[in-house]
């Protein structure tokens, strides 16, 4: 009896775990951006834990830090590496995606300042469900 | 007599040891092979606007080279970052006489400002590091020299309607010996800091 009120109880009174696990639905963490000279490249990176029960998807990045702002992957063939655009990156429900140095990653193109280290950032991340996501990141020489 | 038939066998058995001995340290020690000798000079600019003639300008010191391009984002950086920390840990160990090179094939845009640009925000100390450019046709003789190949590809489109392009390169930081020969390559990007400064440790 007693396991079949907890079982009733975990059903229809607690929130799915992956909702307990975070109070966001989606959580950016370990933001970070490279060190980068005024007219030249960086690259953003982070990790996106989706806590809710939806799919959601990554379609935009934006800042003032830099005049064109993209999603790339980077990619290897045979010995030789390149990279290409990404459109935008689904996060499934429960799941997480990083951006990290060899993968994917936001190309800061034609930055507007030198990214020094131990300077902040601010971007703001657009999802299809979640909406805007503002963010701060710190300039790491890494 | 038998004290000294009884010395005779213990200064054998001592021989044998140290013979022993220097067998198995001789065979722990890394023996680098020469995978290419390079005869070819090739006349470059650094990133103070001062010629360079490679490798002649090098002989005598051991050399880390990558190959890059400074619009990269992702991978070139991590293989300049990986230099700057072998360079610092080589500083810490107190390992003198390397010298570090970063070669552009990207000529066309990575003039001499823009690499001294790229090294100054990365705080590279320059002393012993230097960025190299310089005329198209040489570099593309000098990576193919050192079986390196850059193809530009990708071509990225701004909203504004402009474009950029980006490169499918190889991967590579080479170690050059005091006498300008290849003696090893490793992934740039990915490179194990303790195996290239044991390398160096092996031909110094």
């Amino acid at each position: 009896m007693l396991v079949l009120i907890i079982a009733l109880v975990s059903v229809f009174v607690l929130p799915p775990v992956s909702q307990v696990s975070s109070g966001k639905k989606i959580d950016i963490k370990d933001a970070w951006v490279r060190t980068g000279a005024e007219g030249l490249n960086s690259a953003l990176y982070f990790k996106i834990e989706n806590n809710s029960d939806r799919p959601d998807t990554l379609y935009k990045v934006t800042s003032d830090i830099a005049q064109h702002i993209m999603m790339h992957e980077t990619y290897k063939k045979n010995d030789m590496m390149g990279m290409r655009e990404i459109k935008d990156i689904v996060i499934k429900p429960g799941s997480s995606v990083e951006f990290k140095p060899g993968g994917y990653h936001v190309m800061l193109m034609e930055l507007n300042k030198d990214l020094k280290e131990g300077n902040e950032i601010n971007f703001t991340l657009l999802f299809k469900l979640s909406g805007e996501i503002n963010i701060k990141a710190k300039v790491e020489n890494k | 007599m038998n004290y000294s038939y009884s010395g005779n066998i213990f200064k054998y058995f001592i021989l044998l040891i140290l013979l022993f001995l220097s067998i198995f340290f001789s065979s722990c020690s890394i023996n680098l092979p020469v995978k290419k000798n390079l005869r070819t000079s090739f006349t470059l600019i650094n990133q103070d606007s001062s010629k360079v003639i490679f490798p002649n300008d090098f002989k005598g010191n051991i050399t880390v080279m990558s190959f890059m391009y400074t619009n990269c984002p992702d991978v070139c950086p991590l293989t300049t970052n990986n230099l700057r920390m072998i360079q610092e840990q080589l500083k810490k160990d107190k390992i003198n006489g390397v010298r570090f090179i970063e070669l552009s094939f990207d000529p066309d845009r990575d003039t001499p400002s823009i690499l001294k640009k790229y090294a100054d925000v990365r705080s590279i100390d320059q002393k012993n590091f230097e960025l190299l450019t310089g005329n198209k046709n040489v570099i593309d003789s000098l990576l193919k020299e050192m079986n390196i190949y850059a193809i530009p590809s990708d071509t990225i489109k701004y909203d504004n309607g402009g474009f950029t392009y980006s490169f499918i390169h190889t991967d590579r930081i080479t170690l050059i010996d005091k006498e300008s020969r290849i003696r090893k390559e490793y992934k740039g990007s990915i490179v194990d800091e303790k195996e290239i400064i044991k390398d160096i440790e092996s031909l110094d």
